[in-house]
């Protein structure tokens, strides 16, 4: 899986760079316009992430230019403005997913994972870790072949958790992720995703999986073989 | 009370005092005249009656007169001496045809005989008080309610011609809010007071859209430009995180992110002094030589142009200014770091004051977008130079300047030279 990342400024490129290499992608960077043109020109990506305000030039064009093209590649937008005009636009042209700054490199990640999946570069409509077998198109979740019962926020946090496997997800990013700004009316403590990780780790136990999820002291869960 | 309401009592309340103290008055001097005529008509039959006594040397006197009661008695009397020629009373006479008492004029008056004396009165009907009171008050409420109905129909002319334009803009007023784009446009009147008002309101109305555009653009650019080093931020806490981070990259991801603080800072320093600027809360202006600020400052950043190894010339002739103390450092500081951090290495700065027009000219990168450096939006987005920069400076420059009408401008000139002019004048 090859990525582009078109982002101006260094620190973040780095970040979203070492992320996204350390879930097995083949990462690369550029920070101005005239050289993402050059390389979306020479390669072919599985997905880019562009930032709209680029030196030299709008992001907004770097899209276009890869929808003239015709190729599969997905596109994801970063950008500071938070405005639906700009995320409208951004779509209309053909991105497939907007996510405005500053946001979770987990998010990111599994935002790229569900793109390339989607685009159908995986060949499967199933996620696979070890027994558990996550169906995409029927939402159903099936430990050893016999299906378990999950809530709509129990399973996309069962695939953020497979999505993002074998990294710390905060509490918050995992509140943010399901429950998007409406995060914000609880009070400060995340303990409600509590209830949430238990029911998913229960039912998935007495299917006969696994415990993967792992309480990591004071920050959060991770999702992890060990 | 409204206004109108208000001027219609007050113009009642004036008319009826005027009626009631005309009426008082009028029938006063109507009476007096009144009896002014009467009596002088009295002194004429006076004479009349002396002379025919002179002329026939005979009293003509009947007392069978068909008028009656009669108009002249005559009785007798002895003593001359006791009476004055004249005397005038106002009496009530009875008539016999109609039965009632009427009121009568007399003038009474002694002649003289053949040696005896006479008492003559003469009567002359007159006018009833009465009468003249019923006259006079019933012209006068004719004039009154007149003048009532004139009242009312001034004043629902006047609603409806002069108050409506008032009206018309109170409703605009009401209606009005605070939005972006909103333009208040109130109607002229042609009456001072009304145009005036409107004049007042008008110029209030601009100021706090002003204020209110100035604090929307603030927030706006604030939470843009404050998304980037947030996502920085919240990027490098994501990687740190992870278990088995590396210790120098753990310091490395810490490092970034105090960048990224510092730069949360600087914007926040810059966007607040951008809206104080803009909302004029620098006034303590005073004389200040603008020259020795300018030198102060160059003396100040010597290590950092030698550090760029940037050749610096300066032709700094005094000049002063009346201006704030703080916003002319903050001017001062913004250009002459502008062409120092955009500035290459080996590169140049001239700078030059003469009689109020400050000119630098520095070597520089070209930017992408030189068309508009003074707008917040259309700045250069090449943050790799500009770590540390908000790309506010330009913006602040511009303020300062526009709130002093200094003229300033800039231009690219050939070989990637930036050159900068600023009028004081």
């Amino acid at each position: 899986m090859k990525l582009l990342i078109i982002e101006d400024e260094i620190d973040l490129q780095e970040s979203i760079a070492k992320f996204l290499q350390s879930e097995g992608f083949a990462v690369e960077v550029t920070t101005t316009y005239a050289q993402a043109e050059e390389k979306v020109n020479l390669y072919d990506y599985d997905c880019i992430i562009v930032d709209i305000t680029l030196p030299g030039g709008s992001g907004l064009n770097i899209i276009r230019h890869l929808k003239n093209k015709n190729t599969d590649t997905g596109i994801i937008i970063i950008s500071a403005k938070n405005s639906l005009d700009d995320k409208l636009t951004g779509l209309e042209i053909g991105a497939d997913d907007y996510l405005t700054k500053p946001f979770h490199l987990s998010e990111l990640n599994a935002r790229v994972k569900s793109i390339i999946r989607r685009r159908g570069l995986q060949g499967a409509n199933e996620a696979v870790f070890n027994e558990i077998k996550l169906l995409f198109d029927s939402h159903k979740v099936l430990v050893n072949d016999t299906e378990i019962v999950l809530t709509r926020k129990e399973y996309d946090l069962l695939l953020y958790f497979i999505m993002n496997k074998e990294k710390v997800l905060s509490k918050e990013v995992i509140a943010e992720h399901l429950w998007g700004d409406d995060m914000g009316l609880t009070a400060d403590s995340f303990d409600f995703i509590y209830t949430h990780i238990k029911n998913v780790r229960k039912k998935l136990i007495d299917k006969g999986s696994k415990d993967y999820i792992k309480t990591v002291y004071g920050i959060g869960y991770k999702f992890t073989e060990e | 009370m409204n206004l109108i309401q208000l001027v219609r009592r007050n113009a009642i309340i004036t008319m009826f005092l005027v009626v009631l103290i005309g009426s008082v008055s009028h029938f006063f001097i109507f009476r007096y005249f009144i009896h002014y005529s009467t009596d002088q008509v009295l002194t004429e039959y006076k004479q009349r009656i002396i002379s025919y006594i002179a002329l026939h040397d005979t009293i003509p006197l009947s007392n069978d007169l068909i008028l009656q009661p009669a108009r002249i008695e005559i009785q007798p009397i002895t003593d001359i001496t006791q009476y004055p020629s004249e005397i005038h009373k106002d009496t009530l006479l009875y008539s016999e045809v109609t039965g009632s008492f009427t009121p009568y004029r007399q003038l009474y008056f002694p002649v003289n005989y053949r040696n005896k004396s006479f008492l003559i009165n003469i009567n002359q009907p007159t006018m009833e008080s009465n009468d003249l009171l019923y006259a006079v008050v019933a012209s006068l409420l004719i004039l009154f309610t007149l003048s009532l109905l004139f009242v009312y129909a001034t004043s629902y002319s006047l609603k409806n011609s002069v108050w409506r334009p008032l009206n018309k803009n109170l409703k605009k007023l009401r209606a009005y809010g605070l939005r972006a784009n909103s333009v208040l446009q109130l109607e002229k009147s042609d009456i001072q007071e009304f145009d005036e008002l409107n004049e007042v309101i008008m110029k209030m109305v601009d100021k706090i859209n002003e204020d209110y555009e100035n604090s929307r653009m603030f927030s706006e650019n604030a939470s843009h430009e404050m998304q980037t080093p947030l996502s920085i931020i919240r990027s490098k806490i994501d990687l740190l995180l992870q278990e088995n981070v590396p210790e120098d990259e753990r310091i490395s991801n810490l490092v970034a992110m105090s960048r990224a603080t510092t730069r949360l800072s600087r914007l926040n320093r810059s966007l607040l002094l951008l809206t104080k600027i803009n909302n004029d809360h620098f006034q303590d202006k005073k004389q200040i030589n603008i020259s020795s600020i300018i030198e102060n400052y160059l003396f100040d950043l010597s290590e950092l142009i030698e550090s760029k190894k940037i050749i610096l010339t300066s032709n700094i002739q005094p000049y002063t200014l009346n201006i704030s103390t703080i916003l002319a450092e903050v001017l001062v500081s913004n250009i002459l770091s502008n062409a120092i951090k955009h500035n290459i290495e080996n590169g140049k700065i001239d700078i030059s004051l003469k009689s109020g027009l400050l000119t630098i000219e520095n070597n520089c990168k070209l930017p992408d977008n030189t068309d508009n450096l003074f707008n917040r939006h259309n700045r250069p987005q090449s943050r790799s130079n500009a770590k540390n920069s908000t790309g506010l400076g330009m913006s602040i420059i511009k303020s300062i300047c526009d709130k002093n009408e200094f003229k300033v401008k800039y231009v690219f000139k050939e070989g990637n030279v930036f050159c900068f002019e600023l009028d004081f004048n």
